[in-house]
């Protein structure tokens, strides 16, 4: 955008620049046609140089009427050669001004550019903090909402929901029976005496025993007293089955 | 101890483990072998019946039940075992008929009271269950499970007053029940009586140090009385004894949450619904971060899941 801005002036001081340019060039060759034209008055021998500044009081010769025409004329030709100066000098002394003066709107023109490059800048800070903070007053209104709105929505919780919650381990579960030996039965003075055996290990703890005594009922019983076989399996069932529990995870 | 009290066991709904499921099979072989031997072995039916049960095998379960009875119509036990089968498979009506029938034989039976109380619990009917107890207590008032379980109902019932005076008869017949502890340490906090439930987590701690709940009570207890830094500590320990809970994740997340913490809760709470998907109040809470965080999209699809759950819900 700045570049668009400046282009047209950025052209104006080429073609014033060229202009210039094309008025010293002229004038340089005005110069030097002038100086060209008088060097014959000077062509002859033991002429002081052009551009020399005679001193005063050195220009008098011998011969004294041509000696006043050629000091006339030396002083016609030194103002010249001084108006001449005067005007190089002049045009030097305008352009420099001419140079100045761009250089100085040129500056005006940044200082003007920047100035309104930092207003802009700083404009567009102050409308984005302001932006932000109504962004971060905004946020804060919706933490705050979300906050009220989950406990509102905790509030809709049914009663048994508990903001944290407890754990048991026990379960409501319903009790077994087993239902124990009966003794009342008479399985001889033997098995009388082996099923008390086993009955003691089992008292004992010593199940695993207490099993292997009752095996030993059984496979002796069996075929022979198969009630007290039978009451020796049951044991080994009654017995296993609270081995089970034992192992229970 | 009575004999009820020695008979009766509480399988964990986690049920067995390899190793005890290997001797319950051991078991149903012996009861074979037994009802083989007698095949009006009604006691060897009931107990296999228990073996089956505990193995998850509940149609087989109420076969034996069946058998027991049908030799032994007075066989309480197997009215009360046949109960828990039908439960198990939601026979609700059933169950409860079975246990009116073992109470209607037996109306001593502290452990028919017990399972009535519980199962009328389980469906919702608190007040009779609360009744059921009160009964089992009667029966056998060294019984511990029994102020536990009324305890737990109390507690559900906001009668957390009364439920901490069962947690502390529990305590006072058994004093190494790490749960009670932990279930008066519950009560207590919803008292408000946040000390005192710190120290019964405390001790329930003391008692089992691998227990995640213990660590998880407590730090909501220490978030109550201001030592968040505490809270998230416990809730990490909570959350490396138990890594597949979702509760601690859940808790952490809403202690950070409150803290400021924003990136972090959403991390817990994307944890808590990565292991439990429609868990509407983690997906709320995280659309409620993300909406303070500015991340209005996630928020918005978030609400609009938890909206379809909620809806799905009702």
């Amino acid at each position: 955008m700045w570049i668009e801005v400046l282009y047209p002036w950025v052209q104006f001081q080429d073609w014033a620049c060229s202009c210039m340019r094309n008025i010293l060039v002229f004038r340089l060759l005005a110069t030097v046609l002038i100086l060209a034209a008088l060097m014959p008055l000077y062509g002859s021998s033991g002429q002081k140089p052009l551009l020399a500044q005679s001193p005063a009081g050195q220009q008098e010769s011998e011969d004294g009427s041509s000696s006043a025409i050629d000091a006339a004329a030396e002083v016609e030709i030194q103002r010249r050669f001084n108006e001449l100066r005067r005007e190089i000098l002049d045009d030097r002394a305008d352009s420099i001004r001419w140079w100045l003066w761009g250089i100085a709107f040129l500056f005006a023109v940044l200082v003007s550019a920047f100035a309104v490059f930092f207003y802009v800048v700083i404009r567009r800070s102050q409308e984005y903090g302001r932006v932000l903070r109504e962004i971060v007053e905004e946020a804060r209104g919706h933490a705050a909402e979300a906050g009220k709105f989950a406990e509102e929505t905790r509030s809709y919780a049914v009663k048994d929901d508990e903001p944290m919650r407890i754990m048991a381990e026990a379960d409501l579960t319903l009790a077994k029976t087993q239902v124990g030996e009966d003794f009342s039965r008479d399985p001889g003075r033997a098995g009388a005496s082996a099923i008390a055996d086993a009955r003691q290990l089992e008292e004992e703890g010593n199940l695993g025993e207490a099993v292997e005594r009752w095996r030993h009922i059984a496979n002796v019983a069996e075929g022979t007293n198969d009630e007290l076989a039978a009451l020796a399996f049951r044991s080994i069932g009654d017995l296993s089955e609270k081995m089970s529990r034992g192992a229970e995870s | 101890m009575t004999s009820h009290q020695l008979r009766a066991y509480f399988l964990t709904k986690e049920g067995l483990n390899e190793e005890g499921r290997a001797a319950a099979r051991e078991a149903l072989a012996a009861y074979g072998h037994a009802i083989r031997l007698r095949p009006d072995y009604a006691e060897a039916y009931n107990n296999r019946g228990n073996v089956r049960s505990n193995l998850g095998d509940h149609e087989d379960a109420l076969t034996d039940y069946d058998r027991a009875i049908h030799l032994s119509p007075g066989l309480v036990d197997a009215y009360i075992n046949r109960s828990q089968a039908k439960a198990a498979l939601a026979q609700y009506e059933g169950a409860l008929d079975d246990l009116d029938t073992a109470i209607s034989i037996a109306p001593d039976s502290m452990i028919a009271f017990l399972n009535r109380g519980i199962l009328k619990a389980e469906l919702g009917r608190y007040e009779d269950a609360i009744a059921d107890l009160d009964m089992a207590a009667g029966v056998e008032p060294s019984f511990v499970r029994t102020y536990f379980i009324r305890g737990i109902i109390k507690a559900a019932l906001d009668r957390s007053q009364e439920a901490a005076a069962d947690f502390e008869r529990a305590i006072r017949l058994d004093p190494e029940f790490s749960e009670a502890y932990n279930r008066r340490g519950a009560a207590l906090a919803a008292l408000g009586q946040y000390e005192g439930a710190t120290a019964d987590y405390v001790q329930a701690i003391r008692l089992k140090p691998s227990d995640a709940a213990a660590y998880n009570n407590r730090a909501i207890a220490q978030a109550k009385l201001g030592r968040h830094g505490s809270a998230i500590d416990d809730f990490d320990v909570a959350i490396r004894l138990q890594p597949e809970r979702p509760e601690p994740y859940y808790n952490r997340g809403y202690a950070r949450e409150r803290r400021g913490e924003y990136e972090e809760a959403i991390g817990d709470y994307d944890q808590a619904i990565l292991r439990k998907s429609d868990d509407v109040e983690a997906i709320r809470n995280r659309a409620v971060v993300k909406a303070v965080l500015g991340r209005t999209a996630e928020a918005r699809a978030d609400i609009k899941r938890a909206l379809e759950l909620a809806s799905t819900c009702r």
